[in-house]
């Protein structure tokens, strides 16, 4: 029996946990399509609009009373893209105005000292609180190294950096920071059920061209339930095959073909059986594909639903005044 | 040789409840000749502590050591050559099956631990043998037979690695009364007949009673009691374990009280009967 | 209140699993449906609810033939609950998979939230409202399709092996609520089990064999014919069989008999 639910929800009072996740939902692709319509310039009214985001979104997170701390680790799995965009941005833009030059180089000595670095952060990591803010420092320390031990050189290069590319890195950066953070303060504070009702409605206007809505909005919230029960069965079968001598640890192919077919033959073999019974069961409860059903969750909207998606609309309207006006 | 637990303890890490952890584990498995049971409710720790035995798990303090080796092991010792020497049966085993046929299924096991094509055959049809597999059946598709075949095939294939010590974790949940029997049997068969040591996880007690000879009761992750099944039963703090009494001895236990029978404690069906009748004609 | 006459039904050509059924089953009693595996009781069952259309014969249901037709009002009247816990639970929490059912009937959402609560609280699962089914044990999964079935109110209820995957704490749960169901709600049950001390404690056996139904009776009726359970790769109950082989001995005494007969009657 496990202590994990589905999805990330965590339980809170906050104004946006209360809010109705329809309008939660239409919110944040409004907000989303808005923070994209920001056009990418040094002038003053898209960097107003840019941090107005940045703001605006700070302030949401602290209204939900969920941890800073919490909401920054959402943006652990693009660390990576969030750093090699930043930086692919900084050095390869060459419009504007030169700010800066230096001279850097891959020689003996930054080799090692890289590699020594590298050394160093893989130990001290699980020390340090701020992981993400750690692993931009160490990014940032690579060129730095790079730039301080020319000694015994190899190859030399010159870094360039752009008053255009310091402008695009950060706009991308922040941007992408600003949709992450969105993101992650929806799935912090809206149940899988009700996020799954949110997107249900979404889809309600496709009806029109004949998508089954009802259908899909059926099979995600099946897939929803049945992930950790999966995930659950899974480990038990990883443990049975290591029991017959499957070494998970093995990373040669022919072995890992092996070990794949005997994970997914099962885990397929349990899910076709769970689907017959599965229908059978529904059946016998009266599920017919396409009627009507009513609901037991209810969702009514108040003042502070419409109050939330009027400011998105007036947030989207000024966005698209910005651009019109750039 | 054999299995030692010294002090051993294991908690489930996150947020996984400690209820079902293990800790300061003490105890000492012969390499051949027990029947063991180990036997506890729910949540107790026993399918936590049987993991430990063929290295599914590793301890968090103390030491296993499985037939010399110790665990946890070294860095960059290889264990996996253990879970041959150890064959654990999951409950419901019979969803590991996977191979196209039965007999390459079987012979799944051996493979992996480096039998040629040709051994790993011969134990394959071996232990289906012993399992009771029909010859028939072994170029079927494991997925065309009946729910108890397909568990002879599982158990089959862990019994065709040719383990020294057998444990099994419920191996007869599910199974209607014959399923059960026909079961059993082969593990007595096996324990009588090449003296292997079998270490069976059940919360059936009349099960226990009928095959175990030395019992082990988790309570919450500790021991509570270790040693010959005739000294649970009359264990004065039996109550504090938490567990049914057998009903061969619940009965003798009624007819003592209530129709004059002296109580004589009898494990099985037939000793039951027998007894009963022997006091009856006298 | 279930009549079955000259039921058959074949998977195909070769697979006949089920023979010229004939049963009766009247308005709240408990009945259970013993037989080995592959004996047709599955196959039986799936019939009785709709699942499966007979091959020959016919089923009536509270007077109304089984056909497709009549299948949304008959399965207002009957439902069941499988043997696997995981694969009947259709809602992402207890709650949801209580509603489930009346979702389906468009029973509105006030009268819903009422049911749900009272179900929930009849099968004692009041508190795991909130819980997702990884969260609970079998034996609670399966007391929350009990619940499920009953909320929507049908008169008789199918446990199709419902105990078979559980372990005993589970098992006596379950055996406890359908007790109650039976005795104090006075709905007909209907239970599928291989198990004879559960099946000891129903009104009535009905044991099938390679799909035909050779015994029926009261328990003590159908245990005195140990012979064909044994046939049936069934087994009676401990206290059950020593009763019979002493009941045989001549020199077995009365009050031994008696005393033996007390404590099957206590189990």
């Amino acid at each position: 029996m496990n202590n994990i639910t589905i999805g990330q929800y965590i339980p809170g009072d906050s104004w946006l946990h209360k809010v109705d996740p329809r309008i939660k939902l239409f919110s944040l692709i409004i907000l989303m399509v808005g923070t994209f319509l920001i056009p990418i310039s040094a002038e003053f009214t898209p960097l107003i609009a840019m941090g107005s985001i940045f703001v605006l979104v700070i302030l949401l997170t602290w209204s939900t009373k969920i941890p800073m701390k919490k909401v920054i680790n959402g943006l652990r799995p693009i660390v990576f893209l969030l750093t090699f965009t930043f930086f692919i941005q900084l050095f390869y833009v060459r419009q504007g105005q030169l700010l800066a030059s230096y001279e850097l180089y891959l020689s003996v000595s930054s080799i090692a000292g890289i590699i020594l670095f590298i050394v160093f952060y893989n130990f001290t990591k699980k020390y340090i609180k701020t992981r993400i803010l750690y692993f931009f420092f160490a990014a940032f320390m690579v060129f730095f190294i790079q730039a301080m031990l020319p000694y015994i050189p190899l190859y030399a290069y010159q870094l360039d950096i752009y008053d255009e590319g310091l402008l695009r890195a950060g706009f991308i950066f922040i941007r992408i920071t600003n949709i992450i953070i969105m993101t992650s303060l929806l799935t912090f504070t809206t149940m899988t059920t009700d996020l799954n009702y949110g997107i249900e409605s979404l889809l309600k206007p496709f009806k029109i061209v004949k998508v089954p809505v009802d259908l899909i909005a059926m099979m995600l919230s099946l897939t929803l339930r049945y992930i950790p029960t999966l995930l659950g069965e899974t480990e038990k079968i990883m443990k049975a095959q290591a029991s017959r001598g499957v070494d998970f640890k093995e990373s040669k192919f022919k072995d890992k073909v092996i070990q794949i077919i005997s994970l997914l033959i099962p885990i397929f073999v349990i899910s076709f059986k769970r689907s017959e019974d599965l229908g059978n069961a529904m059946e016998v409860r009266g599920y017919v594909i396409g009627q009507k059903r009513t609901r037991i969750d209810a969702y009514k909207m108040g003042l502070k639903d419409f109050v939330t998606m009027f400011f998105a609309l007036v947030i989207l309207a000024a966005l698209i005044y910005v651009r019109v006006l750039v | 040789m054999g299995i030692q637990f010294k002090d051993v303890s294991f908690a489930y890490r996150g947020l996984r409840q400690n209820y079902d952890a293990i800790s300061h584990i003490n105890l000492n498995i012969d390499k051949e000749g027990e029947f063991i049971a180990i036997v506890g409710q729910t949540g107790s720790g026993k399918s936590t502590l049987v993991q430990h035995m063929n290295a599914l798990l590793l301890p968090m303090s103390g030491v296993v050591t499985v037939f010399g080796q110790n665990l946890p092991p070294k860095k960059n010792e290889k264990i996996n050559a253990l879970r041959q020497r150890v064959g654990l049966v999951f409950q419901f085993p019979e969803y590991q099956l996977f191979e196209e046929t039965i007999i390459k299924d079987i012979m799944f096991g051996p493979k992996n631990f480096k039998s040629t094509e040709a051994e790993a055959l011969e134990k394959a049809k071996k232990a289906a043998a012993i399992c009771g597999v029909p010859e028939n059946l072994l170029e079927q598709s494991p997925f065309r037979i009946s729910g108890g075949q397909m568990r002879r095939v599982a158990v089959a294939g862990i019994l065709a690695m040719e383990p020294d010590i057998l444990v099994l974790d419920e191996p007869t949940r599910g199974l209607d009364p014959k399923g059960r029997r026909d079961l059993m049997q082969i593990f007595q068969s096996i324990h009588e007949k090449q003296n292997k040591t079998i270490i069976l996880i059940s919360h059936d007690m009349d099960l226990v009673s009928e095959y175990a000879k030395r019992i082990i009761v988790l309570d919450q992750g500790k021991i509570v009691f270790d040693g010959k099944k005739e000294d649970l039963f009359e264990h004065p703090n039996f109550e504090s374990f938490h567990l049914d009494l057998p009903t061969p001895l619940k009965i003798l236990k009624e007819l003592s009280k209530e129709a004059g029978i002296t109580y004589q404690p009898k494990y099985d069906y037939p000793s039951l009967l027998a007894y009963l009748k022997e006091v009856n004609h006298e | 209140m279930i009549k079955v006459i000259d039921l058959s039904f074949s998977y195909n050509a070769n697979d006949e699993a089920l023979k010229h059924v004939n049963l009766e089953i009247s308005r709240g009693s408990w009945v259970s449906i013993l037989g080995h595996n592959g004996s047709g009781k599955s196959t039986l069952s799936k019939c009785l609810v709709g699942l499966l259309a007979p091959t020959e014969g016919e089923i009536y249901i509270d007077e109304l033939r089984l056909n497709d037709e009549n299948l949304p009002k008959i399965r207002q009247k009957i439902g069941i609950v499988f043997q696997n816990p995981d694969n009947q639970f259709v809602g992402v929490t207890v709650r949801h998979d209580i509603a489930f059912g009346l979702e389906n009937q468009l029973i509105p959402h006030d009268e819903m939230e009422e049911r749900v609560a009272h179900y929930a609280r009849l099968v004692g699962m009041e508190e795991f409202l909130g819980k997702e089914p990884h969260q609970l044990s079998g034996g609670q999964k399966q007391r929350v399709a009990i619940a499920g079935a009953l909320a929507m109110e049908q008169d008789i209820l199918i446990l199709d092996e419902a105990t078979s995957m559980l372990d005993p704490e589970g098992t006596r749960e379950i055996v406890e609520l359908i007790k109650r169901l039976n005795k104090e709600l006075n709905k007909t049950i209907i239970t599928i089990t291989h198990d004879l001390s559960f099946a000891a404690l129903s009104d009535e056996l009905i044991v099938l064999k390679d799909g035909m139904k050779i015994l029926e009776g009261t328990p003590e009726e159908v245990f005195k014919r140990e012979d064909l359970l044994v046939s049936s790769h069934l087994e009676l109950p401990f206290g059950l069989k020593l009763y019979n082989d002493l009941s045989k001995d001549e020199k077995t005494p009365r009050h031994v008999l008696e005393a033996l007969w007390a404590f099957n009657s206590k189990m």
